[in-house]
């Protein structure tokens, strides 16, 4: 009796999972066509033609070429960074057992837009002017804020109120270095400080993809294999998880630096998105309950489907102007997130 | 098999020792009640057997093995903890709470074995009608059996309890120390507890350490320690000390 309602159980969140899984391909098919005078599923009659190298040929090759060159990197991209943020959300959650923490109370955001602004601002060279330029100086600045968090907090032990706080003195570090970088900017590199800082899809290409895709795919899976020592972490204090065999330190720092490392790739390509990584994990949990090895998916997914929807939302709601993913995504999240904290807080 | 615990010292700070040079032992299937004023260091030195901080000096040998070298998870297998209260943050339900109890055997995914163990010991606790329940909505008692039953499901030798019957009713207090006394005998596992009542520790626990200004003050049989003249030594209080139905039964005094 009791091992058929675990099951049960269990196979109730696994459907969560699958359905959504089945949302999300829905979506980026739909979304992928969406405007056009094509078939629905165009897109995957584009992307075999883009696969064996004929995409000049056939009915609809401008449709193929926009599809695969524009709408398909750019739906991937937001699925990935959707996934990646919300799984950061979700270890951050948990190895600090804060409702409050996002993936970027570390300072990683901060540090982000710093080295992106760094590199707008001041480079010279052809190199700091260039996307990938930009896209590393954001990776290696938000890495180096990762760094010094834990390098600070390693003098103490690596407490959740350690990190937080130590994150929280970053981040605001970061934000004043960079609004004296804007100050001091000349208008046109301001805009483009400006524009990185909202958070888009606009610069989706499948060599970015590809990057996100290999760095959140494995710090994901990691992260998702140790569920049953997050399991503890998360609902027990640190004395009870060490009694219970877990090494909270070591796995504090691990999971930290997973989560660092895929917010740092992904805000690298997209710039900053926030609010995903906060409430995506709180949404999994209100609906499938603390059970890392279901609710690590499924917080993964729901970032991704909010990410898709807020992006296409973005686009269609004042076309031709393109709003920002980052600004869209509070618009369409907080109203959703405040109706499950009032009627679903009380099973938490 | 023997617990001991050999001149272990323990201090948060380097001048001011909270443990000093405490040594004791516990056999399988016995019950040892650790008694003390507050801020004695009782809760401390089970934090120390526990290997959830690192004493200074001393050590402690299970079976005449030191378990100093041991790394957490293999000193879960062995000893288990069940702490004063449980805060969750994010809480669990009460069969997630207890396969946590299984951590240490598997920690990438419960095996079938895993299962019914967990399974077992959720209906030997009496918890089958809770066993989808968040945690923290059930009241302090049936807390308190979750977290006893995790302990068990970790299969330990060694089970180590801090004030289990803290903040519980009369009914409760009695419910949960049957329990944990007769896990002791049927299981063959060693419970080492603080509490405060030194009735019912008289009643429950076959020896007694007696923890005073951070050294051993008085250690032996319940029947032995519970005296007049150690009550009032180590509490500062005025007591009359009696046999009923073959227990020390302790009455503090008004004056």
């Amino acid at each position: 009796m009791l091992e058929q309602q675990y099951e049960r159980e269990c196979r109730r969140k696994t459907a969560y999972i699958a359905v959504g899984l089945v949302i999300i391909v829905f979506f980026a098919f739909t979304f992928s066509v969406i405007g056009m005078d094509v078939p629905v599923f165009q897109s995957v009659v584009a992307l075999k033609a883009y696969c064996i190298g004929n995409i000049n040929d056939g009915t609809y090759t401008a449709a193929n070429k926009i599809i695969v060159l524009l709408r398909m990197p750019r739906i991937l991209l937001a699925i990935i960074a959707g996934v990646g943020l919300s799984v950061a959300g979700s270890i951050m959650q948990s190895i600090t057992r804060n409702y409050l923490v996002s993936p970027f109370t570390l300072g990683v955001s901060s540090a982000a837009a710093f080295g992106a602004s760094m590199c707008i601002v001041f480079g010279t060279s052809l190199f700091f002017q260039s996307e990938i330029g930009i896209i590393s100086c954001a990776f290696l600045s938000s890495c180096c804020c990762g760094w010094i968090v834990y390098g600070l907090a390693n003098k103490i032990g690596v407490k959740p109120s350690t990190l937080v706080l130590v994150g929280i003195a970053l981040n605001y570090l970061f934000s004043a270095m960079t609004a004296t970088i804007e100050f001091f900017a000349k208008e046109h590199k301001l805009e483009a400080v400006v524009q990185w800082t909202f958070g888009s899809f606009n610069k989706a290409t499948w060599e970015n993809v590809l990057i996100s895709f290999i760095v959140v795919a494995i710090a994901s899976f990691v992260i998702w294999k140790y569920s049953l020592i997050l399991n503890v972490m998360a609902s027990n204090n640190d004395e009870m998880a060490r009694s219970l065999g877990v090494n909270t330190d070591r796995i504090r720092t691990y999971g930290g630096l997973l989560a660092i490392l895929i917010t740092s790739t992904v805000i690298s390509f997209t710039g900053v998105i926030g609010f995903v990584g906060l409430i995506a994990p709180h949404m999994a949990r209100f609906t499938i309950g603390t059970d890392h090895r279901f609710y690590i998916p499924f917080s993964g997914i729901l970032g991704a489907i909010l990410l898709l929807v807020s992006d296409t939302f973005g686009k269609l709601i004042l076309y031709p102007v393109n709003i920002p993913v980052g600004i869209v995504v509070s618009f369409l999240g907080v109203p959703l997130f405040v109706h499950l904290v009032l009627h679903k807080s009380g099973n938490y | 098999m023997e617990l001991v615990v050999k001149d272990i010292s323990f201090g948060y700070n380097k001048n001011v020792n909270v443990l000093d040079k405490v040594s004791f032992s516990v056999r399988s299937g016995e019950v040892l009640g650790i008694l003390g004023p507050n801020g004695t260091g009782k809760t401390t030195l089970l934090k120390c057997i526990n290997n959830i901080i690192k004493y200074r000096s001393g050590d402690i040998y299970f079976n005449g093995q030191s378990l100093s070298g041991l790394n957490q998870s293999e000193m879960a297998k062995i000893i288990a903890y069940v702490p004063q209260y449980i805060n969750n943050m994010f809480p669990a339900s009460v069969i997630d709470t207890v396969l946590m109890g299984r951590l240490p055997y598997s920690r990438y995914g419960y095996s079938e074995e895993d299962k019914k163990i967990a399974f077992d010991t959720i209906r030997i606790m009496n918890l089958e009608k809770f066993a989808f329940r968040n945690i923290m909505e059930m009241s302090g008692g049936e807390r308190q059996r979750v977290l006893i039953a995790r302990a068990m499901v970790q299969q330990p030798k060694i089970i180590t309890l801090d004030e289990p019957t803290s903040s519980l009713d009369l009914h409760n207090q009695l419910f949960i120390l049957k329990l944990v006394s007769e896990i002791a005998k049927t299981n063959n596992i060693s419970i080492i507890m603080t509490i405060h009542d030194l009735n019912l520790a008289s009643m429950f626990c076959d020896n007694l350490l007696m923890l005073k200004d951070s050294h051993v003050f008085a250690y032996g049989k319940s029947q032995e320690v519970i005296n007049e003249k150690n009550i009032s030594e180590m509490y500062n209080v005025n007591t009359k000390v009696s046999f009923v139905d073959g227990f020390k039964h302790v009455r503090l005094l008004k004056e």
